[in-house]
C-alpha cells in the first residue's frame, strides 16, 4: 500500500487517523498507540504477509536485547544483539551477493549469477534494522533515559509513516513524545493542519514531479549502449531530479503523516542541490541516514584512528589519511552497500567518499577559496557521477553512460538540427532518443522546470512550525492536491522501497 | 571546576578549532548555529576537549548531546 495509492489515501489513512484520535480522546494515549501499531502491522502485511513473521521476530528479539542491555550493559550481550540483526539483514539482503562474489574469486563456476534463486528483500529491512541497532548501542551506553515497554517499542519501530523507508528515527527523539501522549499531553490535533500541508507537498512531488520525469531517465538508462553525450546528460539530470523528488516527496509525506498523528519526525532533506560543497551536500541529502552513519560508524572509528595517528605520527599527511580519509571512505563504502548488495552501490559510496575527502583536504591545504558557482558545479558533478552508479543495473551500464557523458566522440547533434550540423560538419544522424524534436523539447522543459523547483520549492517539512494559514498557502496546497489526485491512476513504487 | 569555568575553557577550544576569535558560546548554542560544524570538526572538538580537560570522552555519548549546555553538564559530571 503506497502513500500515493487510492486505498491508502481514501481508506487506510482516514480510518487509522479517526481510530487514533478517537481512542486518544476517549481511551487515552496508550489505546491510541495500540491502534496505530495494529494498523501499521496491517499496512506492512499488505505487501507480503509472510514477512510479518520476520519483522515480528526482529522486534521481539531486539526488544528483549534492548531491555537486557538497558538494565545490565555488557560487551558480549551487545555483540550477540548486533550479530542477531546483522545475521537477519545479511541473509535476506546480502546472501546472494556474497556467494556470487566468493564463487567469482574461487572460480569453480558452480554458481551462475542469478542461479541461487531470488530472495525477495523484505520491505524496509535496512531501515528497521538500523533503527533497532542504534537503540541497542544507546541502551548499552546507558544513554536511554526511559526503557521502552513493548507497546512503546513497537510504536517506535512499526509506526507506518516511517516504517518502510525512514526517516531513520532515534529513540531519544521519540521517547518524550510517547510519554506526553501517554499522559494525555500530546500534540493532539494541533499539528494536523501543518501535517496536511507537508503531506500534500510530498504527494505532489512524488506523483507529479518524480513520476513525471521518470520516463526520460528510464529511456536513457535502457538505451545505454547507443547513447550520445546530450542524451546521457539529459538522462542523468532527469534521474537525479527523479530521485530527489521521489525520496524527498516520500520523506515529506512521512513527516506530514507523523504530524497528523501529533508526532514530530526528523527532517530528511534540506534542499540538497543548493549545497556549495560535498560536506554541505551530505548535511542536506538523506540526513537521517547520514546522521546514523556519522554517529555509530564514523565517529567511533575516526576518534580511535585520530588518537592512534596523533600518538604515532607527526606528518600531517599521514594523520589526515588515518583520521580523515580512512574513516570517511569506510563509512561511505558501508553506506553504499547499505543501499543494496551490488558493486554499483559500493562505487556510489566510493565516489561520494572521494568527493568528501577531497573537500576536507582542500579545506586543510587549499590555498584559495573557490568561487561559489565553481564549487557548486563541482559538487553537483560529483553527485551526478555517483548517481549514475546508483541508478545503473550493473557496471557495464554505468560505464556506458559515463563514457557517453565524458567522451567527445559521443557528442552528436539530433537530426532536427541538421542544417546546423551540416554547416559545422558535425555528425547528426545517429541520435535516437532526441531524433524527435518534440521529445527533446519535453525532456528539456522537464529538466529545467524541475531543476528550478528543486532549488526554490519551499521546504515545509522543515518550517511547518512557521506555517500560517493564508490564501496563497491554501491555493498552493489545493492546486498541488488537485494535480496529485488527478495523476494517481498510475501509482509507481518509491525508489527507496528497494532498500 | 564550575560550569562557568568549563564554558570559558570550552569557548577557547571552539575558537581554536573553528579559527574564529569572535566565536561565543552559550548553553543554547547548537551544532546548527555554527556553519563550519561538520563531522570532522566534531572529532577535533572531542580531541581538543580531551586535551584541555585531561579526560577521555566517548564519541556516542557526545553524539547524544543536544547543545552546549548538555556538553557543559556532561563535562562537569566527568570532572567533579
Amino acid at each position: 500500500m503506497l502513500f500515493s495509492s487510492a486505498e491508502f489515501l481514501f481508506l487506510f489513512l482516514p480510518l487509522t487517523l479517526l481510530a487514533f484520535h478517537l481512542l486518544r480522546i476517549y481511551q487515552g494515549g496508550r489505546a491510541a498507540m495500540a491502534a496505530t501499531v495494529a494498523a501499521s502491522l496491517f499496512f506492512y502485511g499488505w505487501w507480503n504477509p509472510p514477512y510479518l513473521l520476520l519483522i515480528i521476530t526482529s522486534i521481539g528479539g531486539n526488544f528483549f536485547y534492548t531491555r537486557a542491555l538497558a538494565t545490565n550493559p555488557g560487551r558480549w550481550k551487545l555483540l550477540s544483539a548486533l550479530g542477531f540483526n546483522l545475521a537477519l539483514l545479511g541473509y535476506f539482503k546480502y546472501r546472494n551477493f556474497f556467494l556470487e562474489n566468493v564463487d567469482y574469486l574461487i572460480g569453480d563456476g558452480l554458481t551462475e549469477p542469478g542461479s541461487l534463486g531470488v530472495i525477495f528483500i523484505p520491505l524496509g529491512i535496512s531501515f528497521y534494522t538500523f533503527q533497532q541497532m542504534a537503540l541497542l548501542l544507546d541502551a548499552n551506553d546507558g544513554a536511554v533515559k526511559k526503557t521502552p515497554d513493548l507497546l512503546e517499542y513497537s510504536q517506535f519501530i512499526l509506526f507506518f509513516p516511517q516504517l518502510i523507508a525512514g526517516p531513520i528515527i532515534l529513540y531519544r527523539e521519540m521517547v518524550d513524545q510517547f510519554t506526553r501522549l501517554e499522559a494525555n499531553h500530546g500534540a493532539g490535533l494541533s499539528l494536523f493542519g501543518p501535517g496536511l500541508v507537508v503531506f500534500t507537498l510530498g504527494l505532489f512531488k512524488k506523483v507529479c514531479l518524480a513520476d513525471g520525469i521518470a520516463q526520460f531517465a528510464n529511456l536513457a538508462f535502457s538505451s545505454h549502449a547507443s547513447i550520445t553525450m546530450l542524451e546521457a546528460w539529459a538522462g542523468i539530470l532527469a534521474y537525479s531530479l527523479q530521485l530527489y523528488f521521489d525520496f524527498s516527496g516520500y520523506s515529506d509525506m512521512a513527516v506530514g503523516l507523523g504530524l497528523m498523528f501529533g508526532f514530530c519526525l526528523p527532517l530528511n532533506f534540506d534542499t540538497p542541490f543548493r549545497a556549495r560543497n560535498m560536506i554541505d551536500f551530505w548535511k542536506r541529502w538523506h540526513m537521517t541516514m547520514t546522521r546514523f552513519f556519522m554517529m555509530y560508524v564514523y565517529s567511533p572509528m575516526a576518534l580511535s584512528l585520530s588518537r592512534y595517528g596523533l600518538k604515532h605520527f607527526s606528518h600531517a599527511g599521514m594523520i589526515f589519511i588515518l583520521a580523515v580519509a580512512c574513516p570517511i571512505m569506510v563509512t561511505f563504502l558501508l553506506s553504499g552497500l547499505w543501499h543494496g548488495a551490488g558493486w554499483t552501490f559500493v562505487i556510489f559510496g566510493a565516489v561520494n567518499g572521494l568527493g568528501l575527502i577531497t573537500n576536507h583536504a582542500w579545506k586543510e591545504w587549499g590555498k584559495i577559496r573557490l568561487p561559489f558557482i565553481l564549487s557548486w558545479a563541482l559538487t553537483l558533478l560529483t553527485v551526478l557521477v555517483s548517481f549514475v552508479y546508483f541508478r545503473a543495473e550493473n557496471l557495464v551500464v554505468a560505464h556506458n553512460i559515463l563514457e557517453a557523458m565524458f567522451s567527445p566522440a559521443a557528442f552528436l547533434l539530433p537530426n532536427w538540427l541538421e542544417s546546423l550540423a551540416v554547416l559545422t560538419g558535425l555528425p547528426w544522424d545517429s541520435l535516437t532518443m532526441f531524433s524527435a524534436g518534440s521529445y527533446a523539447v519535453r525532456c528539456f522543459v522537464w529538466v529545467v522546470v524541475l531543476g528550478v523547483l528543486s532549488l526554490w520549492l519551499p521546504n515545509w517539512a522543515k518550517t511547518y512550525n512557521d506555517l500560517a494559514p493564508s490564501w496563497r498557502l491554501s491555493l498552493a496546497v489545493s492546486f498541488m492536491g488537485f494535480m496529485a489526485i488527478g495523476w494517481l491512476d498510475k501509482p509507481q513504487t518509491f525508489l527507496y522501497f528497494q532498500f | 571546576m564550575t560550569p562557568d569555568d568549563i564554558l570559558e575553557k570550552l569557548t577557547d577550544v571552539f575558537r581554536d578549532i573553528f579559527d574564529d576569535d569572535t566565536l561565543t558560546l552559550t548553553r543554547e548554542t547548537m551544532a546548527q548555529n555554527i556553519e563550519e560544524w561538520d563531522s570532522l570538526n566534531q572529532i577535533k572538538l572531542i580531541l581538543g576537549c580531551e586535551k584541555e580537560f585531561e579526560i577521555r570522552l566517548k564519541p556516542r555519548r557526545i553524539n547524544a548531546l543536544q547543545n552546549i549546555g548538555e556538553m557543559v553538564d556532561h563535562l562537569s559530571e566527568l570532572l567533579n
